[in-house]
């Protein structure tokens, strides 16, 4: 009896993020029209108290030895590594209800529902960085894929939003048919649909009948992994299933591009090292080349993308493709997979803090209906406004990469690992992928600090509390990820020590 | 005589036969039912006979109709609500087939109320939102 | 004669590929989304076949092919949805004339 009781009790903050969001949901309905502007305060508080929970339980964790626990069997884990992207998601999710707060009120859109389903969204993210399961791994991606499909187009009444959001949904379900599909195929071949057990009490899982039985070359198998892999791949916004990622990041609403560009990359890749460094890891030699192709394909493409780009928020979209692809030069490290699984939680931690804070600088600098996000409109913004042109410039130079901000040291560890796994070719081209993107980061901070713009031209900024809150917290975890990474980067390896092979 | 105990081989054509007759026997009876009216009764086709029937009415707008939208809300309720009793039979036969006689039934219980919970959420949104009015 | 696991999967196979083709090829977005459901019923006949084959003794594939129902049930519902948002904008719901954002 009371094991079962203690398994629901790993799972609080998931069950409180869960629950918040129907009572989110509840009270919208019951509030007057008038009040609604509470419930983005309301959204915060399972937020606040989920991530309180998971820094408890990683705190209590560090120093001593990993605690990992099955759920439901082995459908779920709760392992530093979970609780380590949790820590992703919830920083996402909160800095994306900041930056929402202003903006659902000034666009009117239906705050019960934007918010509820920000938190669903949430709740998707951290059962897929648990989920050690086939199953259970593809309906929290669908949970969190419906989610964010209708949050892309809760602007109803403007049409490139509608438009996003449809374009986005039929793409995402399409690539969801070859995820079920491969799914089903790796059950075909192998009988079960658990990834591992990390315990190795059971050798009848996915990567132990692989090694049982032999099934390097089992056709049924390798067919499954690749549509596993297209399908993740399609949510991660990795070349060649990225052609929806500039129209949707452009279309949604600016706080959904944020928490999406952000949280929904962090999850996919949370599930995409699990799949691979867990239930796959036998077959570490078939998609290791795969993997150093999509990572090359991915930063040339995307860094190439982003320099066309006038508009800042088409080009933080492309730039995101690029991130993808540093992420995956850390999972195709995989001989070195001690470090790499931690640098994979490091970026994806340091990417939310400094992509989600451009984000919110471009709302503090874009004015009504999204407005205001050419370049041009950047032109003297350090004159005007000295605090939000610092803020930017800031996190520019971290997503460019430049020592002592939280990005430099995120790419540092990814090319660590790159290195130890004897993937020079890959490192190299890390390298010049990040000079080429130099060129388009710096080109903003150029136009704030480089450029004035005649007075008559002058815009007015938004000074929303809870935007300048979002941005202050961004940058401080963009210079503490930088400055004082000890603490931080701890908890990453241990987390990314979870998945090495302790059993089947 | 051995012949008995050797086992005759299978002929996969024997096997389908009685499927094949069926589809012949179906087409050949369906094709003959429509062949005997052609055959026996008297044909005086005029305009009001050959209107689509309405039970009896004048005839009256055009056959693709657009469906009034209201539809789409009921129908996706409804939808929703038939998948999901369908969870209710894995939950029985899991929940109730294991862990009621580990006497963990407590718990199998508030298992299911909060799966019924959320579902009644739902209901409720759609109530408040005004999805099971009929303006 | 019992029939072979490999004939539903060639069957399987037919239907998903025809379901890719039909969400490739057409450009009503509700065509398209009519093709995605034969893509997931695809992998339902897998499931059970799979289930019926290899995993006689368990319910995995049942209990799967159950949750692909209803996630193509929930995933209709939204992509109406959506549907119809895109169709009180502009009217039209043929996917390559939607074209405000440049790409």
């Amino acid at each position: 009896m009371t094991t079962t009781w203690r398994e629901l009790g790993y799972l609080t903050p998931e069950l409180v993020v869960l629950l918040g969001a129907a009572a989110v949901l509840l009270l919208d309905l019951f509030l007057p029209r008038g009040r609604r502007r509470v419930l983005g305060g309301v959204a915060l508080v399972p937020l606040g108290v989920a991530l309180g929970w998971v820094l408890r339980a990683l705190w209590a964790q560090s120093g001593g030895p990993s605690q990992l626990h099955k759920v439901f069997g082995a459908l779920l884990l709760r392992d530093p590594y979970s609780l380590g992207f949790d820590v992703v998601f919830l920083v996402a999710a909160i800095l994306g209800v900041l930056l929402s707060l202003r903006y659902v009120e000034r666009e009117a859109l239906p705050a019960g529902e934007y918010y509820a389903l920000t938190l669903f969204a949430v709740f998707g993210m951290m059962m897929m960085a648990m989920s050690a399961e086939l199953i259970t791994l593809f309906i929290s991606y669908e949970i969190l894929s419906l989610a964010v499909y209708v949050l892309a187009g809760i602007a109803r009444g403007r049409a490139v939003s509608a438009e996003a959001s449809l374009k986005y949904f039929l793409l995402g379900a399409f690539a969801s048919g070859f995820l079920v599909y491969g799914i089903a195929l790796v059950y075909g071949a192998t009988g079960t649909t658990v990834l591992y057990d990390p315990l190795g009490q059971s050798a009848s899982t996915i990567s132990g009948l692989i090694l049982e039985r032999g099934l390097f070359g089992n056709a049924l198998l390798l067919a499954g992994l690749a549509l596993l892999v297209v399908g993740i791949a399609f949510k991660a916004a990795i070349v060649p299933f990225h052609a929806w990622v500039p129209d949707v990041y452009e279309g949604a609403p600016l706080p959904v591009t944020a928490f999406m560009s952000a949280g929904v990359k962090a999850a996919a890749f949370a599930a995409f090292a699990r799949l691979l460094f867990g239930g796959f890891r036998n077959l570490g030699e078939v998609w290791q080349p795969v993997l150093w192709v999509l990572a090359v394909l991915t930063m040339v493409l995307g860094n190439a993308a982003a320099i066309r780009q006038q508009n800042v928020k088409r080009m933080l979209a492309y730039s995101s493709i690029a991130h993808a692809g540093y992420l995956l030069v850390a999972l195709a490290a995989y001989t070195a997979r001690d470090v790499a699984i931690g640098s994979v939680l490091y970026y994806a931690l340091t990417y939310t803090a400094m992509g989600v804070g451009a984000f919110a600088i471009l709302l503090v600098v874009g004015q009504e209906g999204e407005a205001n996000q050419e370049l041009s409109d950047y032109r003297g913004l350090a004159s005007r406004h000295p605090w939000a042109a610092a803020a930017m410039g800031l996190f520019m130079i971290s997503l460019a990469g430049f020592p002592l901000t939280a990005g430099f040291l995120g790419k540092f560890y990814i090319l660590n690992a790159a290195l130890r796994a004897d993937l020079d070719g890959l490192a190299v081209v890390l390298g010049l992928a990040s000079v080429v993107s130099w060129y388009y980061y710096l080109r903003v901070v150029w136009f704030m600090y480089m450029t004035e713009v005649p007075k008559a031209a002058v815009r007015p900024i938004s000074r929303a509390t809870s935007l300048g809150v979002a941005v202050a917290v961004a940058a401080l975890l963009v210079i503490a990820l930088g400055v004082f990474p000890s603490t931080a980067l701890a908890v990453a390896q241990m987390a990314g020590h979870t998945l090495l092979p302790l059993g089947y | 005589m051995p012949t008995l105990t050797t086992p005759i081989p299978a002929n996969p054509a024997a096997d389908w036969l009685p499927v094949a007759v069926f589809l012949v026997t179906a087409v050949l009876f369906a094709a003959v039912l429509l062949w005997i009216p052609r055959l026996i009764a008297p044909r005086h086709p005029t305009p009001d006979k050959a209107r689509p029937y309405e039970c009896g009415e004048r005839v009256s707008g055009e056959f693709w109709q657009q469906i009034h939208i209201g539809y789409y809300l009921f129908a996706l309720v409804f939808i929703i609500f038939d998948v999901e009793v369908v969870f209710l039979w894995p939950y029985v036969r899991v929940l109730g087939g294991r862990l009621i006689p580990q006497g963990l039934g407590l718990f199998v219980f508030f298992d299911l109320l909060l799966f019924v919970g959320i579902l009644v959420v739902a209901l409720v949104y759609a109530w408040r939102k005004g999805v099971l009015r009929w303006e | 004669m019992e029939i072979p696991l490999s004939w539903y999967l060639i069957l399987a196979a037919i239907l998903f590929a025809v379901g890719v083709y039909g969400a490739l090829a057409r450009r009503n977005a509700i065509a398209i989304l009519m093709s995605i459901e034969l893509m997931l019923n695809a992998v339902n006949i897998n499931l059970v076949a799979f289930a019926r084959y290899v995993t006689p003794r368990e319910l995995t594939g049942q209990i799967f092919a159950i949750f692909i129902m209803m996630l193509a049930a929930a995933e209709a519902a939204v992509g109406l949805g959506l549907v119809l948002t895109v169709y009180r904008n502009l009217r039209h719901i043929q996917v390559d004339e939607i074209n405000l954002l440049r790409s």
